[in-house]
């Protein structure tokens, strides 16, 4: 219902007020505008798995911000663990009546919190920021070491590759498959040595001064290349790059693809031709990436992508799309709360196992890391790239 | 209240299921309640000293002995999701008791009734029985979100036609109750039929927490509906639409499961919101349901017969459930996106020979306040099944909060005189956190006064919600 309702809820603005409200505006439905109609609650993790504490939800960390400023109360260590206890998931924001950006609207609190009232940031972001501002990675990794998953230098002038620090630290099996995919097809690409963080966790955590330098940064690098078309197989990335950049006010005129976009493309095109990775039927269910689904609108791409391949069964979870559950990594909780991400992920395992699928696909090297740590040998954790190379 | 006092709350639940931090006892003491002003706390001493979230009925039994003895006022709350501020502490140094940890779920299938906690979400408690092919046929309109205890507490329902189908409190055949004393009670039964004469359980149901805490209810099971229709019908007015709903009843027309309207100026934003052909008109929105093939069919046939009556300008007959949720999503935006401060004062449910003259004249009384108040807009939608309106006020954005404030009191007194007049009952929040006036004046001074006793019987330290009656 989503979509659809936050069309609706453009032309209704319209109507009542007499005056169309442009993007922009819509985009500033703020903390203020919460009408206090707790639909927030329910479609909440942390209030779910975190023990019903309202101060977990969107609607009790607005109103706990709220009469902070209203009787000049200091924050203190609880206010702040519930302020960063969010993966920015937006599942809430499906059910808002108000259509409050809750991912943005928590990354303002965030960000109030330690610029307007000095609070420090927890522990375990202080260092990821500390690496990111170093290295160029959150990962405490050297930055020459960024492109070491890489056998044979790229450098094609059709698509720039950015590969996301996840993928090229943590993960770089991703980052493999992406480029044998790519090249397969005949795909010319490259990839950027000086790239460096794109800057999500940066912004999730509210740090957005912090954030936009990085991203001036690698839109400078991008526009030496000379290369226009920007693919990456990272939905925090994608979701940054695509979205975020343009909006930060800097020139940002690239084209910029998630690989699933492209994939698809090639599938279409006979470019790409696909078989089933089993010997018998195989059974896959897919995990919708928060940045990619419900923060960036793409849902049906990566379902038919794995419906398209001969003998492969395509199954849903019980939530999906628009309501599917977070896998707990989103927000800057990769690095913090462990043990509450970690059920979430937990909880997503459960679904993927009752739906009896093999495979657990998502498109997203956090997700699929957040996800193996809970699965265990069934099922199969891997992601898009990943799992059609294996389909080749 | 001294440390000890606190100590022992938190010896009592356990470290994990207490918190006297200022911003937890702040925010669980709001609920869904919006107050003009923006703000639902006006006072900062009324903040809650701790919040307690028991697991079981022992541990409510031990708070409140304590609570009883130290004369600690005791806010109870479960989802916390009224609109009342029902659960909003009215005195100083308080605790909260969050039952929302209390949410398990028990099916006795062979004794056919389910046992639950009150912290159990109602959608919850459906998603439960559906797989048995069980259902709880009276929810609230807030029934993703808002809990058992609480909607038996008040005995409220939304949308579900419940002045045919009953009050949700219908279907409890028995309770466990914590007395604010300490006693741990049990009314009601396991039989499906439940006991002639006195039954306590009906003092609890609808008691609004006055005279103990509800910590487990059974519930009979009813049959899930085996299929459902859905239709929409425009009225060139709302005196036609509801002069449509009052002849259904006269005639005896099967009543339907949800009967929902929207005047003429909210439908008309309605339509367009979701991109809907229809005329201007004011729109009654039916569903039916039926356990044998081809019931809920009939019943839809025998509505629409009943309407063609009163000459609709158009009959929609829908197809499917998703078209449904098209058009309740139609229903739902406009109330909750206005630029302006928007206010839905309450339910007013006159009855049946009253029902056009009333819904006109509350019709008539908000045209002539939107007429002295440049910029404001009325609009009445509600369950016209009941038959029961809200009215949707929206306020200028100019308008400042003390504005608001005035405003919003005196349009309240206006509402009670309407209801006295037209002998409307509130059909859906409950009566002392906002009603009392109406009650006194509608009921008189000695059941006000004999309520009063009971709770004092129940209740002799006044510690649960205290200063609501």
């Amino acid at each position: 219902m989503g979509e659809r309702w936050r069309q609706s809820r453009r032309n209704e603005f319209k109507e009542i007020n007499e005056v169309p409200l442009s993007d922009k505006e819509l985009k500033t439905i703020s903390r203020a505008n919460c009408w206090t109609c707790l639909f927030c609650k329910q479609s909440c993790p942390f209030f779910e798995l975190g023990g019903k504490r309202i101060i977990d939800t969107p609607f009790g960390k607005i109103r706990a911000f709220k009469y902070m400023e209203k009787w000049g109360l200091k924050p203190n260590k609880k206010l702040q663990e519930a302020t960063y206890q969010c993966t920015t998931c937006g599942r809430c924001v499906v059910l808002c009546s108000m259509g409050i950006d809750v991912p943005k609207m928590i990354e303002g609190l965030r960000s109030d919190l330690h610029t307007k009232y000095k609070m420090p940031l927890l522990e375990d972001h202080e260092k990821i920021v500390k690496s990111i501002q170093k290295n160029g990675n959150p990962y405490s990794e050297p930055r020459e070491k960024r492109e070491d998953w890489l056998e044979k230098p790229v450098t094609g002038k059709e698509y720039l590759y950015f590969v996301g620090c996840t993928a090229a630290y943590k993960s770089s099996n991703i980052a493999k498959s992406t480029v044998q995919l790519l090249q397969k097809s005949g795909i010319k690409l490259s990839t950027m040595k000086e790239e460096t963080c794109c800057g999500a966790p940066l912004l999730q955590l509210g740090l957005f001064d912090e954030a936009k330098k990085l991203a001036v940064e690698n839109a400078e690098n991008m526009r030496k290349s000379g290369i226009r078309k920007i693919v990456t197989s990272c939905a925090h990335c994608y979701r940054t790059l695509k979205m975020d950049y343009p909006e930060m006010g800097l020139k940002f005129d690239f084209e910029v693809y998630h690989i699933s976009e492209i994939l698809s493309d090639l599938i279409k095109n006979g470019r790409l031709k696909l078989r089933n990775p089993g010997k018998k039927k195989t059974t896959v269910t897919y995990h919708d990436p928060c940045y990619l689904g419900r923060r960036s609108g793409i849902y049906t791409i990566p379902r038919d992508i794995i419906g398209s391949i001969p003998d492969v069964d395509f199954v849903e979870m019980a939530h999906n799309k628009e309501d599917g559950l977070c896998c707990g990594a989103g927000g800057g909780l990769f690095w913090t709360f462990k043990e509450k991400t970690l059920a979430m992920s937990q909880a997503r395992i459960k679904e993927a196992r009752d739906t009896k699928a093999q495979y657990l696909v998502s498109a997203c090297p956090f997700c699929k890391l957040q996800l193996s740590e809970s699965a265990g040998k069934k099922p199969t954790v891997l992601d898009l790239t990943e799992f059609i190379a294996k389909s080749l | 209240m001294s440390k000890q006092t606190v100590s022992a709350f938190k010896k009592v639940v356990g470290e994990e299921n207490f918190s006297a931090d200022v911003f937890e006892c702040i925010v669980h003491s709001i609920d869904g309640a919006r107050l003009l002003s923006g703000y639902e706390l006006e006072d900062k001493g009324k903040i809650p000293i701790a919040v307690v979230q028991p697991v079981n009925a022992k541990m409510v039994s031990e708070i409140l002995k304590i609570a009883n003895r130290q004369k600690t006022p005791v806010v109870v709350r479960s989802a916390g999701t009224n609109q009342i501020f029902g659960t909003i502490p009215q005195k100083k140094g308080s605790i909260v008791l969050d039952l929302s940890k209390m949410n398990w779920k028990h099916l006795c299938q062979k004794d056919g009734y389910v046992e639950v906690g009150p912290g159990v979400i109602w959608d919850e408690l459906n998603e439960f029985l559906a797989p048995h092919g069980y259902e709880f046929p009276i929810f609230p309109g807030s029934h993703r979100i808002a809990s058992v205890g609480g909607g038996i507490s008040i005995n409220t329902s939304g949308h579900v036609v419940d002045s045919y189908q009953g009050k949700p409190g219908d279907y409890v055949l028995g309770l466990e109750v914590v007395l604010p004393t300490g006693e741990i009670i049990h009314t009601g039964g396991k039989s499906l039929r439940k006991h002639a004469g006195p039954d306590l359980t009906r003092l609890f149901i609808g008691g609004e927490g006055h005279f103990g805490v509800i910590t487990e209810l059974r519930l009979r099971l009813l049959p899930k509906p085996l299929e459902k229709r859905w239709a929409w019908i425009i009225f060139d007015s709302l005196e036609t639409l509801v002069k449509a709903a009052v002849r259904m009843y006269n005639e005896r027309v099967p009543y339907p499961r949800l009967l929902e309207f929207l005047d003429e100026g909210y439908t008309e934003i309605a339509v367009k919101a979701m991109g809907i052909k229809a005329p201007v008109g004011a729109v009654l929105m039916v569903t039916t349901d039926g356990e044998a093939p081809g019931e809920a069919e009939y019943k839809l046939k025998k509505i629409l017969e009943t309407c063609k009556k009163e000459k609709p300008l158009e009959i929609q007959v829908l197809e499917s459930e998703s078209q449904w949720n098209d058009l309740w999503a139609a229903r739902e935006i406009p109330r909750s996106v206005m630029r302006g401060k928007n206010w839905t004062a309450d339910t007013f449910d006159p009855p049946l020979t009253k029902a056009v003259s009333a819904f006109m004249g509350m019709r008539h009384f908000m045209e002539k306040f939107a007429a002295q108040h440049e910029g404001t807009k009325s609009y009445l939608y509600g369950h016209i099944g009941g038959p029961s309106m809200h009215t949707l006020i929206v306020f200028p954005p100019k308008w400042d909060d003390e504005q608001l404030k005035r405003v919003r009191m005196k349009l309240t007194k206006e509402f009670m005189k309407l209801s006295l007049k037209y002998e409307m009952t509130p059909g859906e929040n409950g009566i002392f956190p906002l009603r009392r006036e109406w009650f006194i004046k509608a009921y008189g001074r000695t059941c006000y006064n004999l309520l009063k006793r009971t709770k004092k019987v129940f209740d002799p330290n006044d510690i649960l919600s205290p200063g609501r009656m």
